[in-house]
């Protein structure tokens, strides 16, 4: 399963289960260390008190005190047994038929089944050598040694336990707000899109992914807003030419007309609909630019791309007996041709269309990177100089029967130039004429 | 009836005033803002279609500042907007009714015409005075159930006489309500007409039901 909880819970596991373990074995091991060193110094005391005995009778007589006897009789869990020179001489009763291995330190080994630990002492008297061998069984230190693994066992499960729980909290406290950027995420329509908002005072860690979404869902409002505002727009620009064309024709359908009101009414139908169509194709131009990620850029002469814009528009600037001049030097930007050319012909046709009867315009072009077009036309009034590139703007638009446009020119110039990283300035005098600056 | 169409897109304005204009309407139009308010506060009308968006001024300051200055005259919103919050500003701010763009123009119409009985406090588009019935939909005017023809203009005077029925009209108020301010009429001009109305209504039935106010206008009452 591909969950960083899971995944957190395993090796936490893990390294608790290595962490504990290894303190397991440690404490186990030390003390049985630590109980076997104990049992050791007993048996050594009591093989250094036989050994003193036998060198007080000089290794001759094996007499031992009943006392000492006592503690080694038949059915006592303590032995000893005396070599002099690889031969045994003595052993305790308790030992019974059996023999102690010879050994050269302590050792624990298995007599009559029974887990028994074995201490040697040697020395020589007279140039005799005597081992004294002290042993005891250990049972019950082997029991309190398992009991105490048994308990170590369970209680290092336990806390492997407990700390895997642990983990899982604080795998959960640090995976909160990630589950709170996730739910806002969730709940996230194009509707609320505003008012969405991931808390910024999260880890540090977490801090860029939350500053990220919030960018992401302000730039997301922007363009939705956008496009609701461009779709508003559209519609409302298509609504009157279709209400002219509903009002024609149901008019006309009241009653009985004469053919010459006939042709009235299907010519004002024809030029309605040539204003639907012209809505549209700027609207599929627009469309067609904003989705225009890879542009082909490439040298272009801009004093070209301007005379080409002219000579396409000859006809209307000899319609208005319009003179133009173009001054300056040229110069060559990276651009997209079409495109540029687009705003030309844009700027120009506006410069032409408010431009007064027998008008001029001038083109100035400044290396490197600049074009001024100043027009003798209408102006535009100071309060409508910011939004002449809205969408649909047109500064008075009671102006549409007389002069043909759309008010889409200008949003349309400003989206180009902005996918040039060019600069659009507009300065007017009002019935003076209108300055329009590009600044590639 | 006198009717004031503010519309910025001229092609349009023009066919509301034709339209209206063929119904027997006199119908006066404003391309913008400021002619609209100019007109609105200067004549009196039965009904104002406005649009929102207009040059100079725009439709719902006109419509709050016709209100303020206690002008009640009907105003129908005539608007390519079509947001709920734009229809609950405009009728908010004071005008009767809202249809959005693109409209049918029989429904402009009755929709006016509804507006216009609700103002004279009508509430069937038949009027009946005694036994004289008053079709305003289908501009039909019958006495004692018999069929009378009237032009157009003979019909305007009598349903204005007919919405205001026992009420004395001067023969000023009554040009201003049938003609638009394109023309300029002698009053002697209503003498002709309600004589004319006279002619066919009342003389060949035993009740005179248009009545002569010396000095004031005229009246028609039971």
């Amino acid at each position: 399963m591909n969950s960083i909880k899971l995944r957190l819970f395993i090796y936490y596991c893990i390294i608790s289960f290595v962490i504990f373990g290894a303190l397991g074995v440690f404490l186990y091991f030390s003390l049985e260390s630590v109980v076997l060193k104990s049992v050791d110094n007993a048996l050594n005391t009591k093989a250094k008190a036989i050994a003193t005995l036998i060198a007080e009778d000089e290794g001759i007589n094996f007499q031992f005190s009943d006392e000492i006897l006592k503690d080694y009789s038949q059915n006592s869990k303590h032995y000893f047994q005396i070599t002099q020179d690889s031969k045994i001489i003595e052993k305790s009763p308790s030992l019974g038929r059996y023999t102690l291995p010879m050994l050269q330190s302590a050792k624990t080994v298995n007599l009559r089944g029974e887990p028994v630990r074995i201490v040697s002492y040697d020395f020589f008297i007279n140039k005799k050598h005597f081992i004294v061998e002290c042993a005891q069984d250990i049972d019950d230190e082997i029991d309190l040694l398992q009991t105490y693994l048994g308990i170590l066992s369970i209680a290092i499960l336990v806390a492997i336990v407990l700390s895997a729980l642990g983990g899982i909290l604080i795998v959960n406290a640090m995976l909160k707000p990630l589950k709170r950027i996730s739910n806002t995420i969730n709940k996230l329509s194009e509707s609320n899109l505003r008012y969405s908002y991931i808390d910024e005072n999260v880890a540090t860690e977490l801090k860029p992914l939350a500053t990220a979404f919030n960018r992401t869902f302000e730039r997301l409002d922007r363009l939705f807003t956008k496009q609701k505002q461009f779709i508003a727009d559209v519609s409302h620009e298509i609504k009157t030419p279709l209400s002219v064309i509903l009002m024609e024709t149901e008019i006309a359908l009241r009653k009985q007309r004469s053919l010459e009101e006939y042709k009235s009414t299907i010519n004002q139908i024809r030029e309605s609909a040539h204003h639907i169509q012209a809505i549209i194709q700027t609207l599929l131009k627009m469309i067609k630019i904003e989705n225009t990620q890879l542009l082909e850029k490439k040298p272009c002469d801009i004093k070209e791309i301007i005379l080409k814009s002219i000579s396409i528009l000859k006809h209307e600037l000899d319609k208005k007996h319009i003179t133009y001049s173009l001054e300056g030097s040229n110069f060559n930007i990276e651009a997209d041709q079409t495109l540029i050319m687009e705003v030309f012909l844009n700027i120009l046709d506006n410069a032409i269309k408010y431009n007064k009867e027998a008008g001029t315009i001038n083109i100035v072009i400044s290396p490197p990177n600049k074009v001024e077009i100043i027009d003798s036309g209408v102006g535009i009034p100071k309060e409508a100089i910011d939004k002449v590139f809205d969408t649909f703007y047109r500064v008075d638009p009671s102006r549409s029967k007389h002069i043909e446009g759309l008010g889409l020119g200008l949003s349309l110039v400003k989206e180009i130039l902005d996918l040039h990283n060019a600069k659009i300035e507009i300065e007017s005098t009002q019935n003076t004429g209108t300055k329009v600056t590009i600044t590639f | 009836m006198r009717i004031l169409v503010v519309e910025d897109e001229k092609t349009l304005a023009n066919l509301i005033k034709k339209g209206y204009e063929e119904e027997g309407f006199a119908v006066d139009v404003a391309y913008d803002g400021e002619d609209g308010l100019y007109l609105a506060q200067n004549n009196i009308y039965d009904c104002i279609v406005l649009d929102i968006m207009l040059p100079i001024i725009d439709g719902i300051s006109i419509l709050k500042k016709l209100r303020e200055q206690n002008n009640s005259t009907p105003i129908i919103i005539l608007t390519a907007k079509d947001a709920v919050q734009d229809k609950v500003l405009g009728l908010d701010s004071g005008s009767d009714d809202y249809l959005t763009k693109p409209f049918s123009f029989e429904e402009l119409l009755s929709r006016t015409r509804a507006i216009v009985r609700r103002k004279y406090l009508v509430s069937t588009p038949i009027i009946k005075i005694d036994d004289l019935e008053i079709d305003t939909v289908r501009k039909t005017v019958k006495r004692a159930n018999k069929l009378i023809e009237l032009s157009a203009k003979e019909y305007t005077l009598l349903e204005y006489l007919a919405l205001n029925k026992n009420k004395v009209l001067s023969r000023s108020m009554i040009i201003e309500h049938m003609y638009n301010e394109d023309f300029d009429l002698d009053s002697n001009v209503i003498d002709v007409f309600i004589n004319r109305i006279r002619n066919k209504i009342d003389r060949n039935f035993g009740k005179q039901l248009i009545h002569t106010v010396r000095g004031l206008g005229y009246s028609l009452r039971e």
